[in-house]
């Protein structure tokens, strides 16, 4: 396992992907947070520095997706993959090699980001007023969700042998759960009641009525699950300031465990050719 | 004798297509075994399968004695240098790095082996090169020496010589030698150039169909295509006292078939025969190159 890890490591350090994609990083924080300070000097607008750290959730998944889908799928492209079975390497320890990569990769674009927007977003819209705990807790979160978004990208490299079918998959995954999950935040923020209007003698009446579009509180409950359950689905609560992300950590955990014994289990049956 | 490979009733089935069938193998130490063999005759899924690619359905093979269920078969492994149809080098990396991510692989505390790796494939000049840059043979050249990183025992190389131009095959052909001579590496090579592994193989396996038709030694195989006379008579065994009584080097093929070494005379030898109220039915002169020997084999095969 040290070396199967550590010949992926020196290998993505000399993958001009995986530069290019932290360059993008620090293009995205950069944007951001000079876009808010020209907001706020324009509009008055109100703007925290934590606010800014899940934003890399949204990016982070067709990150990983690409990088995943390259660097992993080049194994089966190049045919390397077989040079490690080959030379002995146990199945379950190459596929786990990959994936602690994936989740080193995820890991520094994700601190890349966080140091970025912490630093840029300190010095122009004061420091960060919460308390190391929470700050730490939030990071957690974040990066937990997106080593799972890793977990599950990782589970269809190792098991799609072809790189661009692999890579579709992945990329059209991340914009599948993203929408899916919009479409079921959208049903969560709907709200209990709506005001009907009517048209009397006495002119438009306004009448409080339930919203049919409300959930029932079974639905709501299911629909929570989903969107916990689902990295992308954190993503999006997250950056929508209302979330109760106590449990994330612990859903992103389940879905890495799923998704890797899965992957391990599936590729240790393969016929690689 | 002593087997680096050994494969007992391996069988191998795609669905309804058996891939392996039964199939019998025996790598000596030291050799370079040629393994034999149409398109699809099931070559590349014998070499999958002892590489630890493929599963075998049926059968075992043994790696140094190790059994293919054996939990310390992944150990032996590591003594297995390997091409399995194309060379598997990372594209994006160049020549020395690829071998450097080999090594890295085996767990080698240096790299001091790289050039070494690239003088003897004849690469040095080209060690900074992008991979993906390479021609075929220059790519084959690089699996090779990625297969050596290792020190490998066993180098198991699957159509080696396929796209090559005839430089390439001749530089491939005479690197083979160099390995097998000097650094004792036994080598099994999988090729449906007759021609070519009849150049460097010691032994022969000739697959057909997922069956190992046969296994032969360079000198038995030799042997059998010397330039021959074959005799067909009604009883072999009554020809027997006179042939060894005129000294005559000969092989019974079968009952009514006698190959016959010596020079001989055919008149006289039809006479003596006659003078002896032993019949002759015809006299042929044979000799078989590779090629026909494949044929007839698999031919035999075909028609029965």
């Amino acid at each position: 396992m040290p070396n199967l890890l550590k010949a992926s490591l020196t290998r993505i350090k000399k993958d001009r992907l995986f530069w290019g994609l932290a360059i993008l990083t620090i293009v995205f924080a950069l944007a951001l947070i000079i876009s808010a300070y020209i907001d706020r000097n324009k509009f008055n607008e109100i703007y925290k520095t934590i606010d800014f750290f899940p934003r890399i959730g949204i990016i982070i998944g067709f990150y990983i997706a690409i990088i995943t889908s390259i660097f992993v799928g080049s194994e089966y492209s190049c045919g390397t993959i077989r040079n490690k079975i080959i030379m002995g390497h146990n199945r379950k320890n190459i596929y786990l090699a990959n994936f602690i990569v994936m989740s080193i990769a995820t890991l520094f674009y994700i601190l890349l980001f966080i140091l970025v927007v912490g630093i840029l977003g300190t010095i122009l819209f004061g420091k960060i007023d919460l308390s190391i705990g929470k700050v730490l807790y939030l990071v957690l979160t974040i990066i937990l969700f997106s080593i799972a978004m890793a977990a599950i990208n990782v589970f269809v490299a190792m098991n799609v042998t072809s790189k661009t079918i692999s890579s579709m998959i992945n990329i059209l995954l991340v914009v599948i759960l993203f929408y899916g999950c919009m479409v079921v935040y959208g049903i969560l923020s709907q709200p209990e009641t709506t005001n009907q209007a009517t048209l009397t003698e006495e002119g438009i009446v306004y009448e409080e009525i339930p919203n049919p579009m409300y959930p029932s509180k079974n639905m709501r409950t299911l629909y929570q699950i989903i969107l916990s359950a689902i990295p992308e689905g954190q993503a999006i609560c997250l950056n929508a300031d209302e979330a109760d992300y106590t449990y994330y950590p612990l859903y992103s955990i389940g879905v890495i465990i799923i998704f890797t014994s899965l992957g391990i289990y599936l590729f240790n049956k393969k016929e690689i050719n | 004798m002593n087997y680096v490979i050994e494969a007992a009733s391996l069988t191998k089935k795609y669905k309804n297509f058996k891939a392996l069938d039964d199939l019998n193998l025996h790598v000596p130490v030291g050799s370079i075994y040629g393994l034999i063999g149409k398109n699809g005759a099931g070559k590349t899924t014998l070499i999958r399968l002892i590489c630890g690619l493929q599963k075998v359905d049926t059968g075992e093979y043994y790696i140094y004695g190790i059994k293919n269920t054996d939990k310390e078969i992944l150990n032996v492994r590591s003594r297995i240098g390997a091409i399995v149809e194309t060379p598997a080098i990372y594209e994006n990396l160049s020549a020395r790095d690829n071998i450097i991510e080999e090594l890295t692989l085996l767990g080698s505390p240096t790299f001091d082996d790289v050039d070494e790796l690239l003088k003897l494939v004849g690469l040095s000049d080209v060690g900074a090169k992008k991979a993906g840059k390479f021609s075929l043979g220059m790519r084959q050249r690089l699996g090779i020496a990625i297969a050596l990183a290792g020190n490998p025992d066993i180098l198991i190389l699957d159509e080696p010589i396929n796209g090559l131009d005839p430089e390439g095959i001749i530089d491939i052909r005479e690197l083979i030698l160099k390995l097998n001579k000097e650094k004792n590496i036994t080598i099994l090579i999988s090729s449906h150039y007759l021609d070519e592994l009849s150049k460097i193989a010691t032994h022969y396996g000739f697959v057909d169909k997922g069956k190992m038709k046969k296994e032969i030694s360079k000198d038995e195989l030799i042997n059998k295509m010397k330039h021959r006379i074959v005799l067909k008579v009604n009883d072999a065994k009554k020809i027997i006292p006179y042939l060894d009584s005129q000294n005559i080097t000969y092989e019974i093929e079968n009952d009514k078939t006698i190959n016959i070494f010596s020079n001989i005379k055919i008149p006289k030898l039809i006479s003596d025969l006659s003078k002896n109220n032993l019949e002759v039915i015809d006299v042929l002169e044979a000799s078989e190159t590779l090629e026909n020997y494949f044929l007839n084999l698999i031919g035999s095969d075909d028609n029965a």
